[in-house]
């Protein structure tokens, strides 16, 4: 199927119209839109993409700046990857922090990397790692700061946007500041993840260096704060936007979120490849590998109706909005085309599941060889499995974060155990790559919740085991944040390591994304050993020399299963018979004893069945999750 | 690795001797089920309740399947 390839980005119709004199008082607006460090370098920023082409498209020349890629460069990649990958302290926000705030920053000396020596060991030893800081925020990031500010040509440049998301504020704030001493009349606008809600807010009040922040989403606030910058009107009274008024940070508050994403074109990436080829930092291939970023949807149809306790991720718009189908397929193909790489990595926080039945089809029909990263809802069917990785969908984050009916309960995930194994069944049997993790401290989970999982894991070694194990942080937004009475919370502070970043001036209760949190009813770490410690084991058996399986053959009234999850232990099972129908019965997915006995058209009584469950389950060949039953072993067929 | 096989033990030692389910077993099934279809199948009223335990007991056999048989060989005729 061929489809209509677009190019150029659409534009409403109301900018579409703009008069002669419009345009030209906005080409009179040059604005360049920055990324700066931590954010990673080896894909282009969406955040900037996207304001490039909405700002093109309402006659504003934007330029973009991918300047985290020129400390990539300097630090180079490994060292830069490094401290972009860990987020658990703030790192990458301290070695900016003097840069921003001169004098008023705090851990002059670096105690930081002391004080969180076990967190930050992956730079090496207490001292090796203070060294190292100490170095990178003195020698390096200045001398990375003097040579954006004389290496890029800012002459003419009337408005600087940084886009911030986890720890690039900082940088963005030094940055910022120099500017601002070179070059007084540019004026800064602050927007990204981190503005979201009263962070934005707070950040305004306290930060010299912004003019302006958009606080939530910029799609329709970002062109319209230009857009009375260039008419002279007012830019604080644009809905969404933040600024400074006599000490006193003022917020017009937001519209209402986009509705219709079909409505802006693709992200213009254009200055990611040329600056990170002529860097170095990419191969000028004529193929390339990169994961370009998609956004097709926005919010999260699930969050909307039941918030997962712990989720943070929507800030202040969980309104769930999608692309049309007819739009992504054309975004791919033009991007793909564009970019010459067939990666994608969607940026939507949860799969549409309109796609499943309007999009992955056409895909697949297409013949399009795109690989493609999605987050999806865990609850998806083995026919919906292959389709995704038919349509070439070969990584997914599946919001998988228990192997327990009743913790996923506590957590709202809408999800049973049972499900959460069977995505990873087919995940591996298909060849799909899952992120996922084992998270613990929900209120209201007891002692046996984790016994049970511990349990149920060396029988599991067969599919893709958790990426980390651990207890749940605290996010803003979250129901866990919002609801301290429900949660019963004795305690709740920022993350601790804000305190060595921004000086005492900012009120961190409004600015941190993280705390640190004592609930009630919380069980002691030990209650969880358990589990860690055959996540560990799960994790080494996967890595081992030879991958653990368990397969099945079947043929009508017979089952073999060959078990080899433990080396020195292998071997075949073998059923006949009724066995071999209920075992074949619980392989596409979770089903009860009833379900069993109608497939085997009522041969069987239910009792019967659930002798057979229980005794599959025993051997470790079934995992039982109360009612529910599922077969373990993978088909030997593959691909089917 | 720490609870990985308690379960297995039993039928791992008994079924050492590599035995397999034997025609009793088998004769224990509703052969019906599948064979037969619906309209020869046994009722589950009239049927005797299956041994289910015992046959798990004779399921497993031990030893590693030599993954390379997992791809045939056509042997060409002379
Ligand atoms: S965890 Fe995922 S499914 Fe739950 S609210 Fe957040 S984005 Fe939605």
């Amino acid at each position: 199927m061929v489809q209509s390839l677009s190019l150029s980005p659409s534009r409403p119709a109301a900018v579409r119209a703009a008069d002669a004199a419009t345009r030209a008082r906005r080409a009179d607006w040059p604005t360049v839109v920055v990324s700066m460090p931590f954010m990673e370098f080896d894909r282009p920023s969406i955040q900037l993409g996207l304001l490039k082409t909405i700002g093109d498209a309402h006659h504003f020349p934007v330029r973009t700046l991918h300047a985290n890629l020129d400390f990539a460069r300097q630090l180079g990649a490994e060292q830069y990857r490094t401290l972009a990958k860990h987020r658990g302290r703030m790192t990458g926000d301290w070695l900016f922090s003097v840069a921003a705030f001169g004098a008023d920053a705090p851990d002059p000396d670096g105690r930081l990397a002391v004080d969180f020596a076990d967190d930050l060991a992956y730079l090496g030893d207490p001292d090796t790692a203070r060294e190292l800081l100490l170095r990178l925020r003195r020698v390096e990031v200045p001398s990375y700061l003097d040579a954006l500010l004389d290496g890029f040509d800012w002459g003419g440049v009337r408005v600087v946007g940084f886009s911030s998301t986890f720890q690039q504020s900082v940088a963005s704030f030094a940055l910022a500041r120099r500017l601002k001493e070179r070059h007084p009349e540019l004026v800064t606008v602050f927007g990204g993840a981190n503005f979201d809600g009263e962070m934005g807010v707070e950040l305004v009040r306290a930060t010299d260096c912004i003019d302006y922040a958009v606080v939530g989403e910029g799609d329709v606030a970002f062109p319209a704060l230009l857009a009375a910058l260039a008419d002279g009107t007012d830019p604080g009274a644009v809905p969404g936007v933040a600024r400074r008024v006599d000490g006193r940070a003022v917020l017009t508050p937001p519209g209402p979120p986009v509705r219709r994403l079909d409505d802006a074109g693709p992200p213009d990436y254009t200055e990611y490849f040329s600056r990170a080829e002529r860097l170095g930092l990419l191969d000028p291939a004529a193929h390339r590998s990169t994961w370009i970023p998609i956004e097709t949807a926005r919010g999260c149809w699930w969050g909307a109706k039941h918030h997962c306790t712990f989720c943070g991720l929507n800030g202040t718009t969980m309104e769930f909005r999608a692309k049309s189908p007819a739009r992504v397929l054309t975004e791919l193909a033009t991007q793909a085309r564009r970019y010459r790489s067939f990666r994608f990595e969607a940026v939507d926080n949860i799969l549409d599941m309109k796609y499943l039945t309007e999009l992955f089809p056409k895909i697949v029909d297409s013949g399009a060889d795109y690989r493609m990263f999605y987050e999806i809802k865990s609850n998806v069917s083995r026919d919906q499995v292959r389709l995704l990785a038919r349509g070439g969908v070969d990584h997914i984050q599946p919001g998988l974060e228990s192997l327990s009916t009743r913790v996923l309960g506590l957590m709202r995930k809408g999800v049973r155990a049972a499900q959460n194994v069977n995505l990873l069944r087919w995940s591996r049997y298909y060849g799909i790559d899952v992120a996922w993790n084992i998270l613990w401290g929900f209120p209201g989970e007891t002692a046996a919740d984790y016994a049970e999982q511990a349990a149920a894991m060396p029988h599991l070694v067969h599919l893709q085991p958790p990426g980390t194990a651990g207890r749940i942080w605290m996010e803003r937004f979250s129901p866990l944040f919002t609801d301290s009475t429900r949660n019963r919370t004795l305690r709740r502070e920022p993350e601790t390591s804000y305190r060595y970043v921004y000086p005492d001036t900012v009120d961190l209760d409004k600015v941190a994304y993280f705390f640190e949190y004592e609930l009630a009813d919380a069980l002691p770490d030990d209650t969880y050993h358990g589990v860690r410690d055959a996540v560990e084991q799960w994790t080494a058996a996967w890595n081992g020399p030879t991958r653990p399986q368990l397969t099945y053959w079947y043929a009508p009234g017979f089952v073999q299963i060959y078990d080899a999850r433990h080396p020195g232990s292998e071997g075949t099972y073998t059923f006949h018979d009724e066995l071999a129908e209920i075992y074949h019965a619980c392989v596409d997915r979770p089903i009860t004893a009833d379900g069993v006995r109608d497939r085997l058209d009522r041969t069987l009584p239910a009792d019967d069945i659930r002798v057979a469950l229980r005794e599959f389950g025993r051997r470790g060949l079934m995992f039982l999750d109360g009612n529910l039953a599922l077969s373990l072993a993978l088909p030997s067929s593959p691909g089917r | 690795m720490s609870g990985s096989t308690p379960d297995r033990d039993e039928p791992t030692t008994r079924g050492a001797t590599g035995r397999r389910a034997g025609p009793a077993a088998l004769a224990v099934g509703l052969a019906g089920v599948l064979i037969g279809g619906p309209a020869v199948a046994a009722t589950a009223d009239d049927s005797p309740p299956p041994d289910f335990v015992a046959q798990f007991d004779r399921a497993f056999t031990p030893g590693i399947i030599d993954q390379s048989m997992a791809v045939p060989t056509i042997k060409l005729p002379t």
